[in-house]
């Protein structure tokens, strides 16, 4: 009870220095609370070719880049609507590009999360275009 | 009038453009860790281009910097407390007479003037024999009394009215009661200065930590800094999001501590 008084004490005497250390710790336990609730580390996205139509049976490649090295891929395929997840990625940086026979092979595409295990949907379908 | 109000107005300019040009290097430590742009880009670009937080989730990830981040504020935690428990006793001790005063301020005086690289030997040696290698205490010894510090303090004691030492020892108060029941709560911009001065000290710490931590979970943020360098090559990003990390808690407490941390200095200048 004394130390509590006490602790209301320095907060009536340090308003604005106790408003800056509540603010901070206020949004700090909201970022970890936002972070615990979106650890599944689920990667999702589609293929499409140039028209913007799906791309089934699609083989998607994502490699984790970290500071100095690109680690060896992780493969998936995609359904029939084109879409392909990746679960359980515990990564903050990676490269992701998709191939298929009769197309040519589609270019590396960069993506960086703000914390590993990010749940996360490529912003923009990853395009194959058919070889003529 | 007229030439008054010029002259204020000139005055808040000139402050300004000094404020401006103070502020660079730290605007672009700053620009450069949310954008990754080299340092040399010639034409220089004054408004940073696709900003993003990035850097810093690396710094997170690639290095255990909550574990520096903890070294770093616990330390700095321990030396500050240090400070103000044996400064404020020196001080008050400082307060009465008795044979030799002026040849220990002497002493004090004259021992400010030897720089710590030229003790760091026999530190060293003394830290290793008393065990403390690798460890937190042995991190904040070194630091744990500054003697600018007790001048600061003796400063604000010296201020205080005889009479209130009287009356609290005619009270039958004890020496301990009357410091930290009396002077301390009196002499709250010195306790700022301490604070803040000690604080930056322990946090800017590169050296000492670098001769007594061999363990990489024991170093600080300096020293992981300096670590972080010497792996990565061609980290701009990553190394300008790093230096704010590091100074951005040194900037937040200067900054609460501000007012009271200037009036504490002047207090030290004028009456020291």
């Amino acid at each position: 009870m004394k130390l509590y008084k006490y602790f209301l004490e320095i907060i009536r005497h340090n308003v604005a220095n106790s408003i800056v250390i509540i603010l901070l710790i206020t949004t700090l336990l909201g970022w970890l609370l936002y972070v615990e609730l979106n650890t599944d580390g689920i990667i999702t996205g589609r293929v499409v070719d140039e028209k913007g139509s799906p791309v089934p049976e699609a083989r998607v490649f994502i490699r984790e880049k970290t500071l100095n090295l690109i680690k060896p891929p992780l493969v998936t395929e995609t359904d029939k609507e084109g879409k392909f997840i990746f679960r359980d990625m515990k990564i903050i940086e990676f490269l992701i590009n998709a191939q298929k026979e009769g197309y040519e092979t589609g270019e590396d595409v960069r993506y960086h999360l703000y914390f590993k295990g990010q749940h996360f949907s490529l912003p923009k379908p990853l395009i194959l275009k058919k070889i003529p | 009038m007229n030439r008054k109000i010029l002259f204020r107005l000139m005055e808040h300019a000139i402050l300004i453009l000094v404020s401006v040009l103070i502020m660079i290097p730290i605007y672009w430590v700053l620009k450069t860790s949310l954008t990754g742009e080299n340092l040399f880009n010639y034409p220089p670009s004054l408004i940073p281009k696709d900003p993003h937080i990035y850097y810093f989730v690396d710094v997170y990830y690639w290095i255990p910097f909550l574990r520096f981040f903890f070294n770093s504020v616990f330390v700095s935690f321990v030396v500050v407390v240090a400070n103000l428990f044996f400064n404020s006793m020196a001080a008050y001790a400082l307060r009465y007479s008795f044979p030799g005063k002026r040849l220990l301020i002497l002493f004090y005086l004259s021992m400010m003037m030897i720089p710590f690289q030229t003790t760091i030997i026999p530190a060293f040696l003394l830290t290793k024999y008393m065990g403390l290698l690798n460890s937190y205490l042995g991190l904040a010894f070194p630091l744990a009394s500054t003697i600018i510090n007790i001048f600061v303090f003796k400063a604000a004691f010296d201020s205080i009215p005889g009479s209130l030492f009287d009356a609290a020892v005619m009270d039958g108060m004890k020496e301990q009661t009357i410091l930290f029941k009396i002077y301390l709560p009196l002499a709250k911009p010195a306790i700022a200065t301490n604070i803040i001065l000690t604080f930056v000290w322990s946090w800017n710490n590169f050296i000492w930590p670098l001769i007594i931590i061999s363990e990489k979970e024991m170093q600080t943020l300096p020293l992981g800094l300096s670590t972080f360098l010497s792996y990565f090559e061609s980290t701009n990003g990553q190394m300008y999001a790093f230096v704010i990390m590091v100074i951005s808690p040194i900037i937040l407490v200067f900054f609460m501590n501000q007012r009271r941390f200037i009036s504490g200095i002047i207090s030290g200048a004028i009456k020291g």
